[in-house]
């Protein structure tokens, strides 16, 4: 059952909001291909008035077995290394109008022009050991660039998988599900709030939305899109979205995938999970720059990704443990302990994980174990 | 901020009429009618959900109108909206109880506000499973008659903070309460220009604290029952430095000697029975405060290095570990530092100069300085610029007669003057220095 009952805007400006119910449960059957819009692709719409109150009004994806497919103009990417959502299956889509380019940059998010639209879509299966079957759509969750900056909005799938609306107030759900190691996780998965979607996507706290996902580091890596792996960089590229990006990408700058030890050192991978999962706040600018940790995986000052840094406060979120890191001794380190926590107010990220990911908190402990002592550094 | 969905903005305004019609509440006066402008009235009818609903994406400019009684929320309540107004029908009387917050991933806050202009009245915010009310990174923030409490009293499950701006601009903190915080029942950290007064605080692990603050009046506030009464102090590797100006004054002080129940963190290094503690700042004033029954110490002046901490922590090249210009004078002292705490380690460190036969045999002094001084300060008498006034000093202890002493995390003490070695000359601190201006908030 929803602890937040999601209500249409539109809805509640007319007066016909119900005062109860529960959102809706995970469908038992995954209903084939639907596509209720009439339209063909994305158009060139410039959302600042807000909106629209269900998902294929955007006319991004078509709904099919519990996955989506982009629409025309539309293009599918994916991440080196994702943000963590309690193992939830993502589909992610990025679209630019016609005409609309994009520049290379190879540190920020993508800078995308007005009506471009970034979407990522969240699905479950009962065992994700075969995430193929029973596979349900839960959340399509969007970034819509209008002449006033990026809005946020989140639209939940309907019961009969046809389409979304959009749920500006935000819902927590129960999820069952086999995660992929065998074990039984029960999720209260966050539809987050349009506050709550500024809480991350405002990574510089200027009052804006930024992306956080789509930077060429993430974004470099190859993807099938129907003839085989081709470079995501070298496709955005090639369809003239990208300009100025170098002709091999090799020559880019590259995030590890955080659980594939080909393609980076322990070291760096754990920094590449640490920069999706919590650099979006501990950054010198974000909602916790005031506490000094800077978690991008290009910082090179120990103390600033935590090493021998003493916490703030007292209390629940320290747990008794004296630094956020201590090299050598990740269970005395306050970092494995709020990872490893599902308790509010102790875990980190404060919202969207309400289930440990025991594979990424492997990779920081045996980062830590692993850990040199820096020059100059001597906590223990 | 934030470009608003229009149509959500229209949708609040409606909501003020629509949501009244919901539930089963009786045909009380709506808590909006005397509001102007966009309001939106909740009610304790009302389930959670709706309210959550009804409370998303608010435009600026509004207000949250609760009515009398008790709401209980499983989630947070999270607000972004600048020149947002929360307030209750009275701090006893509207109750936002979050006991039942134990659901993960949702947020650990009572609530939370990044929001310029954020004024919070007449409202109690209970059992938060984190910090009850969280400013961050806002100009004029405003908390008055707010009541935060835990009801399990002295258990580091509780969140850290009760009232919690942090990184602000303009902050006052008035007429409120707050009790049971595993760290501070009322912390500031990180901001500037700031007024604490005509708070209570107690069962707290520290009552006030004033951390990395630059300009802040503590004044006619009521601490007590706390572990410590007042912590003024500067911390290293946080984003604002150099805490500095803080006027500590005409607060009642009164037997804070709740055991220490932090859990982490620098207040787990403060003894019970502290009353005003006063760590690496610069330019603090503390005056005509009545400080009686604190079992370790009234006025505790002391560096970094002697928490014993320094040795181990991560060094901050900006940062200053030394108090300095301290001016403590006219306070009315009684019944101090006759049972110092031997549980914390600089607890045990002070116990080692108290008692039969040592050299405060049935008190430690009013006034205990540590004495560490800045080997680059000078070798003046009071290079660090502490002083005691010229009428009537306290009691006072210099423990260390400058030298370094520090005790390790695991209170193993380390340093060359150990044993402490204090001195109760105080005719170098016999001194004055300038009044700190007065704040003032718009």
């Amino acid at each position: 059952m929803g602890l937040r009952k999601p209500i249409l805007a539109l809805a509640v400006a007319a007066g016909v909001a119900g005062c109860g119910g529960s959102s809706s449960s995970s469908p038992s059957s995954s209903p084939a291909s639907t596509d209720l819009s009439t339209c063909t692709a994305p158009g060139t719409t410039d959302y600042t008035t807000g909106l629209p109150p269900k998902l294929s009004n955007l006319c991004l994806m078509v709904p099919s077995s519990g996955t989506v497919q982009p629409k025309q103009g539309v293009v599918a990417y994916e991440l080196n290394t994702p943000l963590f959502s309690d193992y939830a299956l993502k589909t992610r889509m990025l679209y630019v109008p016609a005409g609309g380019t994009v520049a290379y940059d190879d540190t920020n998010a993508l800078d995308m022009p007005v009506g471009s639209i970034v979407a990522k879509t969240f699905a479950f299966a009962p065992d994700l050991r075969t995430p193929g079957t029973g596979t349900y759509l839960v959340e399509t969750r969007v970034l819509v660039r209008t002449s006033s900056g990026w809005q946020g909005a989140s639209y939940v799938w309907s019961a009969d998988q046809k389409d979304a609306d959009l749920t500006p107030g935000g819902d927590v759900t129960a999820i069952t599900f086999i995660d992929p190691s065998g074990t039984t996780q029960h999720s209260n998965y966050l539809v987050p709030s349009l506050d709550e979607c500024t809480r991350c996507h405002d990574n510089a706290s200027d009052g804006s939305n930024h992306l956080l996902g789509p930077t060429v580091r993430n974004l470099n890596r190859t993807h099938d899109y129907g003839s085989g792996p081709e470079n995501q960089i070298t496709h955005l590229a090639n369809l003239g979205i990208l300009r100025g990006a170098p002709a091999d990408p090799a020559t880019a700058p590259r995030l590890p995938v955080w659980n594939d030890s080909t393609t980076g050192t322990l070291d760096q991978r754990a920094r590449a999970w640490l920069e999706v999962n919590c650099a979006h706040c501990h950054n010198p600018n974000g909602l916790a720059s005031p506490y000094g940790l800077d978690l991008y995986a290009s910082v090179t000052n120990p103390i600033s990704i935590g090493v021998c840094k003493d916490p703030v406060a007292a209390g629940p979120g320290a747990g008794g443990r004296p630094y956020d890191i201590i090299p050598g001794n990740p269970g005395n380190s306050i970092l494995t302990y709020r990872l490893g926590s599902t308790t509010p107010g102790v875990e980190m990220p404060q919202i969207g994980r309400s289930v440990v990911q025991s594979e990424s908190l492997q990779l920081i402990t045996d980062w830590i174990t692993e850990m040199p002592l820096p020059a100059g550094l001597n906590c223990h | 901020m934030t470009t608003i969905n229009k149509l959500l903005a229209s949708a609040v305004v409606a909501s003020a009429v629509a949501l009244q019609g919901c539930g089963s509440s009786s045909t009380t006066t709506s808590p909006c009618s005397s509001v102007s402008g966009t309001c939106t009235a909740i009610q304790p009818s009302m389930p959670e959900a709706q309210i959550q609903s009804a409370l998303a994406n608010l435009p600026d400019g509004s207000t949250v109108a609760f009515a009398a009684g008790t709401y209980h929320f499983q989630n947070a309540l999270a607000f972004n909206a600048n020149n947002l107004t929360i307030q209750g029908a009275g701090d006893t009387q509207t109750i936002l109880d979050f006991a039942a917050q134990t659901s993960s991933g949702a947020g650990g806050e009572g609530l939370s506000s990044t929001g310029n202009d954020f004024y919070i009245h007449d409202i109690a915010i209970k059992d938060p499973a984190g910090n009850g009310v969280k400013m961050s990174k806002a100009t004029n923030v405003h908390v008055n008659h707010v009541r935060v409490y835990w009801s399990n009293n002295g258990v580091n499950t509780n969140g850290p903070y009760g009232i919690y701006p942090v990184a602000c601009t303009n902050v006052l903190v008035e007429n409120s309460y707050s009790a049971g915080a595993s760290d501070t029942g009322i912390y500031v950290g990180q901001s500037q220009n700031i007024i604490v007064r005509n708070n209570e605080a107690e069962n707290n692990v520290m009552g006030v604290e004033i951390e990395n603050c630059w300009g802040a009046d503590v004044h006619d506030n009521n601490l007590h029952g706390n572990t410590g009464g007042v912590l003024v102090f500067t911390g290293p590797n946080l984003a604002q430095k150099d805490g500095h100006a803080a006027h500590v004054y005409s607060n009642i002080v009164n037997a804070n000697n709740h055991p220490n129940f932090g859990y982490g963190g620098m207040v787990t290094q403060i003894p019970a029975g502290s009353g005003i503690v006063v760590m690496a700042d610069r330019e603090v004033e503390i005056d005509h405060n009545t400080v009686t029954g604190n079992d370790t110490d009234g006025v505790a002046v002391i560096s970094f290095i002697f928490t014993g901490l320094a040795n181990t922590t991560a060094p901050d090249p900006a940062y200053y570990p030394y108090p300095q210009q301290v001016y403590i004078h006219d306070n009315t002292f009684s019944g101090n530092g006759t049972a110092p705490d031997q549980v914390v380690a600089l607890g045990q460190l002070l116990n080692t100069i108290f008692g039969t036969s040592n050299p405060f045999p049935t008190a430690l002094p009013d006034v205990m300085y540590d004495g560490v001084l800045d080997p680059a300060a000078g070798t003046g008498a009071n290079p660090m610029g502490i002083c005691l006034g010229t009428a009537t000093p306290p009691s006072f202890g210099n423990l260390t007669q400058n030298q370094y002493c520090a005790v390790a995390s695991d209170g193993t003490p380390v340093g060359p003057c150990w044993p402490l070695n204090p001195s109760t000359d105080a005719s170098a601190y016999n001194c004055t220095l300038p009044s700190l201006p007065a704040i003032t908030v718009p």
